[in-house]
């Protein structure tokens, strides 16, 4: 069977799954990225330390965190 | 203008008469404030032993408008968009699960957004201490450019500032020309470049006559 028709045999036998399959590895990017995001507010924060760096630092990981919660949360309910 | 060497007078009158939310507001007002003269409670990285914080620079807070501006559209969007979703798409119905997990993402996504420019805007700094000047630049989240020299290197100081909006908020860039192999230094878009330019300039001199 050629790609494309195999393709469009997917998109019109499951487009929901199909959708869910994309919205997850795009939640696995944030993920990364939150990942990342917490990485270098730890270095940003010894970089110059101001009273409110652990507020910083814990607001990175609590995005972090829902970031986490919306993945499995899409895994789950979607 | 207050001598640089001498650290400022603690007002201790004043403060005891200051509500905790008064304190709580300017405590907030300076930690985020984008001029800073003579911060206690802030340290940087490479801080030698002895060395003073004279002052502590960010770029102005009106440069912040365009991602704010955004961020508050970002917010609102939602509010307006989903239930005129709900009433005139019908056909076929949106899931609720659906639905949720659009909300969910889309205030996830523009959390990001708000934290990241955030952090850029916070966190690239430029310093000036009674010994150097420091320029802290965080490019994007991945890219950092550090410079400093020593004062007894500064050979130049100047402000360039121009048009409404920056005269109207009383911003500009200041440029710190070296004898080191860094040509200029740029301070872009500080809050009272003329401020920043007296005091380096307050501060070459001092260096100069202890130099002698």
């Amino acid at each position: 069977m050629p790609a494309d028709d195999f393709i469009t045999a997917v998109f019109a036998a499951a487009p929901y799954f199909l959708f869910k399959l994309f919205t997850v590895i795009l939640l696995l990017l944030h993920l990364a990225f939150s990942a990342v995001l917490t990485r270098q507010t730890k270095l940003m924060t010894t970089v110059v330390e101001a009273k409110i760096s652990p507020a910083i630092y814990a607001i990175s990981i609590i995005h972090f965190l829902v970031s986490l919660f919306v993945l499995i949360w899409a895994v789950l309910f979607l | 203008m207050p001598d640089i060497f001498i650290s400022p007078p603690t007002n201790k009158a004043t403060n005891t008469t200051e509500s905790p939310t008064q304190k709580k507001r300017s405590l907030l007002g300076k930690t985020l404030s984008a001029y800073l003269f003579m911060p206690d409670d802030i340290r940087f990285e490479t801080q030698e032993p002895g060395e003073t914080i004279i002052l502590l620079l960010r770029k102005h807070w009106i440069t912040n408008l365009l991602w704010l501006l955004i961020s508050g559209i970002l917010i609102v969007l939602p509010l307006f968009l989903f239930p005129a979703l709900t009433l005139y798409v019908t056909t076929p119905t949106i899931p609720v699960s659906l639905m949720t997990f659009f909300i969910l993402g889309w205030y996830l996504i523009t959390f990001s957004y708000i934290f990241v420019n955030f952090l850029l805007w916070y966190f690239t700094v430029s310093i000036v201490t009674n010994e150097r000047i420091i320029d802290i630049d965080f490019i994007n989240l991945l890219n950092k450019k550090f410079a400093e020299t020593r004062i007894n290197r500064i050979e130049d100081v100047t402000m360039r500032t121009g048009g409404f909006i920056r005269a109207f908020f009383d911003f500009g860039d200041v440029l710190v020309q070296t004898a080191a192999k860094e040509v200029q230094f740029e301070f872009l878009a500080v809050p009272h470049p003329e401020k920043v330019v007296r005091t380096v300039n307050e501060l070459m001199g001092k260096t100069e006559e202890g130099g002698e």
